[in-house]
């Protein structure tokens, strides 16, 4: 076996608390030559399992002080943190500092392209992929912090929440349903359209883009767009550090307020400008040779709206780039922004588009001419 | 059981439900009594055919309400609800142009309880659309489609799309105004598909116009297909949670 580990990589070893139970308490360290204690870590020999203290390990080059033994320490903080039954009482305190100081390792080490590199190498992998600390200690920091949280058995804790919530939707649907009747107009009639015809609410959105823009962009090369982005986002955004926080923290709700705001007053102000102003009809009369309608069509209905949908995309990162954004708050940005609009032009198309797809105002809305 | 002799007390209801608890059919059943310590909590999950999918233990900060608004879970339920009234609702219905709306007339009007599995499946449906996308919303801005989570993010999104579908191949089934339109309007727009606009609005109709090719293929898109394939993603969806390190958690 000796003679194979030339070209092996050396063995991962992981870190064992050591407690007065321990069956290498008391145990003489080949390195410093010291017994290993209780709430000492030590690290055993992959090969003839000789305790060692985990720094002398480390400072004997990571091989055995007695036979030559290459192992890593397998800085999977999970083990040393919070270890299981082996050591209650010694390792306690562990976990607890690793806890408390855990907060502060995302500070420490920000969002900078330094720290994006290593971990979206590490990501695919586990992250036990040891270096021997250095480098993956923010890493391991966090994960202990993790693993040290308080692991609560998933009965009752998960299910009960999950059971009233069933029970909930089960009622409230149930309810709903009693006294809110499904529509069901006419028996349906091809000769007969209704005035406005819509799609169901959930695709008001695009129908709504399909006003102002030619159909092939707003039905099909945004919806596709949109899907690939969303698909994306992960793949652009790879630091995980911020997991888990709501918005990443405040500035990434700063970024949330500021894309809301923005896309809210720039989705209205678009659609109010197509309806009053009609750019189609206004470029058309600038330039006369557009009035052939399939250059219209390329120029007023394709170009113009994709030109300003670029500049909108574009104002909203410029309108967060004093706050110096993360890629993080970028996606918070983008991110809100679909959502926002998305909302927004279902709502406009289902509440605020009457007759021939006019706007009312939903106080004032006509009957729809069945 | 001994037969009970004269002037003999009747037994009480602790007795009686002590001898359900205790009898030889619901011990098959439920093997093992109430798991009040940890060791047989964690059981219970791990060999419970239908719990297994959880972790036997989460952390505390993942499963805050606060944190997940229960809106996956909600989703899943509803659909769950969608196909129980959707079976029901297939016991009724068929998919002809001559026969829907009058099924549908029928079981607002004849079947009993028809109308409530209508409704509940209607508004069930609209409820679905909006949880998942709130669902969307909160993984997203917890940031919890980040490595090694993001596959699981494309798989979400892909469910998000068969939501969508599912709802609208769902909506020309009643054959009245509203659906017969909606479809019209829908449909043209995936028309309007640059190149193979044509064969794309041929495919999604059966023909050149909404008829009963067209039905026959929404509803059975609607009925079967679809369903699958959202069922093959969940297992997939639900499966990933577990493998890319459970739940998200706040720090």
């Amino acid at each position: 076996m000796s003679g194979s580990e030339a070209g092996l990589k050396p063995a991962l070893i992981s870190v064992r608390p050591t407690t007065a139970e321990s069956k290498w308490a008391g145990k003489e360290c080949p390195h410093c030559k010291k017994p290993i204690g209780a709430g000492e870590n030590a690290v055993l020999c992959p090969k003839c399992y000789t305790p060692h203290h985990k720094d002398c390990w480390t400072t004997h080059g990571n091989v055995c002080a007695l036979d030559q033994t290459p192992a890593n320490i397998m800085e999977r903080a999970g083990r040393a943190a919070a270890p299981a039954a082996e050591a209650p009482a010694a390792a306690a305190p562990v976990p607890v500092k690793a806890a408390a100081e855990a907060p502060a390792a995302p500070k420490a080490a920000p969002a900078k392209p330094a720290a994006a590199p290593v971990s979206s190498a590490a990501a695919p992998v586990a992250p036990a992929a040891a270096s021997g600390g250095g480098a993956s200690s923010a890493r391991a920091m966090r994960s202990a912090a993790r693993r040290a949280q308080a692991q609560l058995t998933t009965w009752p804790h998960l299910l009960m929440p999950e059971f009233l919530s069933a029970v909930l939707l089960i009622i409230g649907l149930t309810v709903m349903a009693w006294f809110v009747n499904a529509p069901l107009e006419e028996h349906s009639n091809p000769n007969h359209t209704p005035n406005p015809s819509k799609a169901p609410w959930y695709f008001l959105n695009l129908q709504e883009l399909l006003l102002h823009m030619h159909p092939g962009l707003a039905g099909v090369v945004i919806p596709t767009v949109i899907i690939v982005l969303l698909m994306a986002i992960p793949y652009l955004d790879i630091n995980s550090d911020d997991t888990g926080v709501w918005f990443s923290g405040a500035q990434g709700k700063k970024v949330f307020w500021i894309s809301t705001v923005y896309t809210f007053f720039w989705a209205w102000a678009l659609i109010l400008v197509d309806e009053f102003v009609g750019v189609r009809a206004v470029i058309e009369n600038a330039i006369p040779v557009l009035k052939i309608s399939w250059l219209s069509e390329i120029v007023t209905q394709t170009m113009v709206p994709t030109a300003i949908m670029w500049a909108v995309a574009v104002g909203l990162y410029v309108a967060i780039a004093h706050l110096k954004p993360t890629v993080r708050d970028v996606m918070i940005a983008y991110f809100t922004a679909f959502v926002i609009a998305w909302i927004l032009l279902a709502l406009v198309g289902s509440a605020f588009r009457g007759p021939a797809m006019v706007l009312y105002w939903p106080w004032n809305m006509p009957a729809r001419i069945a | 059981m001994a037969s009970r002799t004269l002037g003999q007390r009747p037994p009480t209801g602790a007795q009686v439900w002590d001898w359900l608890r205790n009898g030889r059919v619901f011990k098959s059943i439920f093997r093992y009594s109430y798991p009040s310590d940890r060791r047989n909590r964690i059981m219970t999950v791990a060999k419970n055919v239908f719990l297994h999918l959880h972790p036997s233990q989460v952390p505390r900060g993942g499963i805050r309400v606060t944190y997940t608004w229960c809106l996956g879970g909600l989703s899943f339920m509803t659909f769950l609800m969608l196909t129980v009234t959707g079976v029901l609702l297939m016991f009724y219905y068929v998919p002809s142009v001559t026969r829907a709306y009058q099924d549908i007339q029928d079981l607002e009007t004849v079947v009993t309880f028809g109308m409530l599995m209508r409704n509940i499946h209607r508004w069930g449906a609209h409820m679905m659309v909006i949880t998942v996308f709130l669902h969307m919303c909160r993984v997203f801005y917890t940031g919890s489609y980040k490595p090694p989570r993001e596959f699981n993010w494309v798989v979400g999104v892909i469910l998000l799309v068969l939501t969508l579908l599912l709802s609208f191949t769902g909506y020309l089934l009643p054959w009245d105004q509203l659906s017969f339109w909606a479809v019209t309007v829908g449909t043209t727009i995936g028309g309007a598909a640059p190149i193979i606009g044509k064969q794309i609005n041929f495919l999604l109709l059966g023909d050149f116009e909404i008829g009963q090719n067209t039905l026959i293929r929404w509803y059975t898109l609607h009925v079967i297909a679809l369903p699958l394939i959202l069922s093959l993603f969940l297992a997939v969806h639900f499966w990933r949670v577990r493998q890319d390190g459970g739940i998200s958690q706040p720090m």
